[in-house]
């Protein structure tokens, strides 16, 4: 086994991050393989398709190169494009229809709003067509800078129809310990521009959607701090600990979202309203990994995250991997995630017409309505699943993988708290001398 | 408020941990460190699948911060 490292599988997981700018690159930063190459390419593409409603697909293209014992530089570009409908946070024919039947007057009108129609207001639907493209460039550093210390820097550019973001990143690893444990200091930050498509504005408090303003773009700011620890625990374990903190600031909510101001007689939506979230969310997770071989040639991977932030979400994450090795070319690996949250402290089904208040002052409508309020049900209360199977094949054509899974969402209000997809994703890497 | 909370999980989990590990705790050698070398034991599995999932899961859930960190450079949460 050689000592000298090259970090080629932690390069490749810093390349192909996508949404995140900084990795871990002190994944088993203590030993790697080194196979004499210098190129790795790497190419990926995605199908994603919900039921009913969004379809992604995603196609990643990495270059990996290792310059010398020392230094390695990565670069990655990504094209997706979503089609397909999704929700309006306004309120549905079902949950309307269910509402009305509880209403102290216990009447309904019978239209609902499934019928198009409302009280006062124009109907929005509660899903909307959706079309949007992507294109993310980033590109990435690692410099061993001693034998047991090493940096990682990096930069990100993406570009949608609507939105764009710039970010650099950069982290310190050293190894202690006989390279037995590794720690990592990380930060990252970000400047994102949200340009809703239609010049639909970026509202500073809860308005109505008929209520015309001119507002700029919308701007937000994100820093990020990472601190972990990775050690060898024997020569078929490792596990690793780490916290990370972050703050976005700025123009949080979705231009796209609208929040129903429903009439507690009828039924039917008053109004409606751009949904307000916060301007500021401080955010922490705490995460726990471990992968172990039990036998030869398997590896189980167990990971678990504690989530918090203050807008009142916690959440809870176990990630559950295998790897069945068939033989040493093949191989085929189960996985299964859970996933639990609770709500934002402003998350609403709607708002309710006994809150408004002609008197009320600061909002233009008269409504007395709290100061956020938003229907977007990712931030309801929810738990999640994920279950797939990945096969693999390593040759002298590279390493080929397809991966299939289901994911599934529950909520707790509403038609559209309930999410079901799949997707498909077949990914090549193969090295290039 | 937020970072004393985690350092104390970290630390109720790091004492559990030693107390659960001690047992398992056996640091190799260099030289037998082979099956740590392989990409499959990477930490957060296949790089672009890890990938593949931040972004579904960055655009479907709220929790939108785990072992990586940077968030940006999509909107779709």
């Amino acid at each position: 086994m050689q000592l000298k490292k090259k970090n080629r599988p932690v390069s490749q997981a810093l390349a192909v991050a996508t949404c995140t700018l900084l990795s871990n690159v002190a994944q088993n930063v203590a030993a790697h393989d080194v196979d004499g190459k210098d190129l790795d390419y790497t190419t990926s593409f995605l199908d994603y398709v919900e039921q009913d409603r969004v379809k992604v697909r995603e196609i990643d293209q990495t270059i990996s190169w290792q310059m010398n014992d020392d230094i390695n530089i990565s670069g990655t570009f990504i094209f997706d494009s979503i089609t397909g409908s999704t929700p309006t946070g306004a309120l549905s024919t079902n949950s309307a229809a269910s509402d009305t039947s509880t209403t102290a007057s216990g009447t309904s009108s019978g239209t609902g709003f499934g019928g198009g129609t409302s009280n006062t207001a124009t109907f929005i639907d509660p899903l909307t067509p959706i079309v949007d493209r992507r294109v993310a460039v980033s590109g990435q550093i690692l410099h061993e800078i001693t034998r047991t210390s090493s940096y990682s820097a990096g930069a990100l550019f993406s570009s949608e129809d609507d939105y764009s973001s710039v970010g650099l990143n950069g982290s310190y690893i050293m190894e202690l310990n006989n390279k037995l444990t590794t720690l990592e200091f990380g930060t990252a930050g970000s400047y994102d521009i949200v340009s809703p498509i239609g010049g639909s504005p970026a509202p500073d408090r809860l308005t109505n959607v008929n209520d015309t303003f001119d507002l700029e773009d919308g701007e937000k700011t994100t820093i990020d701090l990472l601190i972990s620890a990775t050690q060898i625990l024997n020569h078929r374990t490792v596990a690793k600990a780490s916290l990370t903190t972050g703050v976005t600031s700025g123009y949080l909510s979705d231009p796209y979202k609208v929040v129903t101001l429903r009439n507690s007689t009828s039924g039917l939506a008053d109004a409606y309203f751009h949904e307000r979230r916060p301007d500021s969310r401080n955010r922490s997770s705490v995460n726990l990994d471990i992968s172990h071989q039990p036998f030869d040639e398997d590896v189980v991977s167990i990971g678990y995250r504690y989530f918090w932030d203050d807008w009142d979400i916690t959440s809870h994450t176990l990630d559950i991997r295998y790897r069945r090795q068939i033989n040493h070319k093949s191989y085929y690996m189960p996985e299964f995630r859970f996933y639990s949250q609770s709500a934002a402290f402003f998350y609403v089904p709607y708002l309710n017409a006994d809150d408004q208040n002609p008197d009320a002052v600061g909002t233009p409508s008269g409504l007395n309505a709290p100061e956020y309020a938003s229907a977007d049900s990712r931030l309801d209360k929810m738990t999640a699943y994920t279950l797939g199977i990945k096969y693999g094949i390593e040759g002298p054509l590279g390493h080929f993988r397809v991966r299939y899974a289901f994911y599934g969402q529950r909520g707790t209000v509403g038609e559209f708290t309930d999410l079901n997809a799949r997707f498909i994703q077949l990914s090549w890497t193969i090295n290039i001398q | 408020m937020n970072l004393t909370k985690g350092f104390t999980i970290i630390l109720f989990v790091m004492l559990q941990g030693c107390s659960m590990f001690s047992g398992i705790y056996q640091p190799p050698q260099p030289w037998e460190r082979d099956k740590l070398a392989q990409e499959k034991m990477l930490i957060g599995g296949d790089p672009i699948s890890a990938a593949v999932d931040s972004h579904i899961y960055f655009s479907k859930e709220a929790s939108s911060i785990g072992s990586t960190i940077g968030g940006g450079g999509c909107g779709c949460n």
